[in-house]
C-alpha cells in the first residue's frame, strides 16, 4: 500500500514538472509574440483614428511602416547624394564643350 | 561606337588629301584643328552650333623641325594623359553608366583611341621632315578628336546614365510615397500640399525621363570623323542633360516637401 502510494506520488511529481516544463516552453513563444505585436502596434499607432482606442493599443490593417522607408533621412541622403554627383558630372562635360581642352 | 581604327585610318588618310592645303603646324595643338569656341575671327563660340574654320598657320620649317617634334610629341602626350583619365571616368564604378555603355566607351578608349596616339607618338618621334611630321599632327586631330568628341562623348554619357539612374530611384519610390500619403490620409492629416508635391514629382520625372531616352545611344553613335557636323548633337545632349537635372533638382524638392507635409 505505501509502495503504490509512493508510486502515484511520483508519477504526480513527475507530471507536474512535464506541464510545468510545458508551460515555460510556450511562455517563452508568448513573449516572442507579444514583442512583435507590441512591435507593429507602435508604428501603427498614428492610424487610431476613433479617439476610443488607447494609443499603446494594437490597431488592425496594414502597419504604416511605407513612410519611414520612403520618407526616411536615409532615403533622402542618398538621393541628394547621387544629385550632388550629378551636379559634378554634369559640370565637367559643361566644361568641355564650353572650354575645351588642347583645340582638338 | 560604330568606327573602328581601320576605318579612322582610311578616313584620316582622306582627310590628308583633301585638306593637305590647311594642316598647320602652328603653336599649341592648332595642326588642322577646327575648334568651337576659339578665338579665331568669324568662329562661333561653343555653344553655338557651327564649329569654327580650320585656321592655317604654317610653322615647321627646316631650321625649326626640332621644336615642332616636340610640340607635336607634347600634345599627344597630353592626348594619352587625357585618354587615361577618360578611361578612368568610364571604368570608375561610383557613376551609373550601364554596363553596355560602360562597355562601349572603355573599348574605344583603350583599344582604339590610346593604341591609335601611341602608336603617333612613336611616329613622331621618327618622323624626319615637316611633311612626316604633318601627317601625324593630322591624324593626331583628325582621327582622333581626344577633345572635340571622346572627351564630352565620355562625360555626357555618364550624365545622362546618372541621371537615368536617378530616374529609376524616384520611381521605384513612387508607391512607397503614394503609401505613405495614403496612410497619412487615413490618419486624418490634410496631404493636400504631399498629393500635389507629389504629382508634380511624377511629372518632372517623367519629363526628365523624356529628355534623357535615347541620348547615350545617340552620344555613343558619334565617331571623331563625324566631327564638325556632330557637333550639335553634343550640344542638344548637354541641353538635355541641363533640362532632366533641373528637372530631378525638382523632383528632389518634390521629396522633400512631402516628407515635411507628413511629419
Amino acid at each position: 500500500m505505501t509502495t503504490r502510494k509512493l508510486t502515484a506520488a511520483t508519477l504526480l511529481a513527475t507530471g507536474a514538472l512535464t506541464l510545468a516544463a510545458c508551460a515555460a516552453g510556450s511562455s517563452s513563444h508568448v513573449v516572442q509574440r507579444v514583442t512583435t505585436t507590441t512591435s507593429v502596434a507602435s508604428t501603427s499607432t498614428t492610424v487610431a483614428s476613433t479617439g476610443s482606442v488607447p494609443v499603446s493599443s494594437p490597431v488592425a490593417g496594414t502597419p504604416t511602416t511605407a513612410p519611414s522607408a520612403a520618407l526616411s533621412p536615409q532615403t533622402l541622403d542618398q538621393v541628394a547624394a547621387d544629385l550632388s554627383s550629378l551636379d559634378t558630372s554634369l559640370s565637367t562635360a559643361n566644361s568641355d564643350l564650353d572650354h575645351p581642352q588642347g583645340d582638338s | 561606337m560604330k568606327h573602328n581604327l581601320a576605318r579612322r585610318i582610311a578616313v584620316g588618310a582622306l582627310s590628308v588629301g583633301t585638306v593637305a592645303g590647311v594642316v598647320t603646324m602652328g603653336p599649341g595643338a592648332a595642326f588642322a584643328a577646327s575648334t568651337p569656341g576659339a578665338t579665331t575671327p568669324g568662329a562661333t563660340t561653343a555653344g553655338g552650333t557651327t564649329p569654327s574654320s580650320p585656321v592655317s598657320n604654317p610653322f615647321c620649317t627646316p631650321s625649326g623641325f626640332s621644336s615642332a617634334q616636340q610640340l607635336v610629341e607634347a600634345d599627344l602626350t597630353a592626348r594619352v594623359t587625357q585618354l587615361n583619365a577618360l578611361a578612368g571616368a568610364a571604368g570608375n564604378t561610383a557613376n551609373h553608366l550601364t554596363t553596355g555603355d560602360r562597355q562601349t566607351l572603355q573599348n574605344d578608349i583603350t583599344t582604339v583611341e590610346l593604341p591609335g596616339i601611341q602608336a603617333l607618338q612613336t611616329q613622331a618621334q621618327q618622323a624626319s621632315t615637316c611633311a612626316g611630321l604633318r601627317v601625324v599632327a593630322h591624324s593626331m586631330v583628325y582621327n582622333y578628336r581626344v577633345y572635340l568628341v571622346m572627351t564630352p562623348q565620355t562625360h555626357l554619357t555618364i550624365v545622362i546614365d546618372d541621371e537615368t539612374y536617378v530616374e529609376g530611384v524616384f520611381v521605384n519610390l513612387e508607391p512607397q510615397i503614394a503609401t505613405a500619403i495614403a496612410n497619412a490620409q487615413s490618419a486624418g492629416k490634410d496631404v493636400t500640399a504631399a498629393q500635389a508635391a507629389f504629382a508634380d514629382l511624377k511629372s518632372q520625372v517623367t519629363s526628365a525621363q523624356g529628355d534623357t531616352t535615347g541620348q547615350s545611344a545617340s552620344l555613343l553613335a558619334q565617331t571623331p570623323q563625324g566631327y564638325p557636323g556632330n557637333w550639335p548633337v553634343f550640344l542638344g545632349a548637354r541641353t538635355n542633360a541641363t533640362n532632366a537635372h533641373s528637372d530631378l533638382r525638382a523632383a528632389y524638392a518634390d521629396l522633400q516637401k512631402i516628407k515635411t507635409d507628413l511629419q
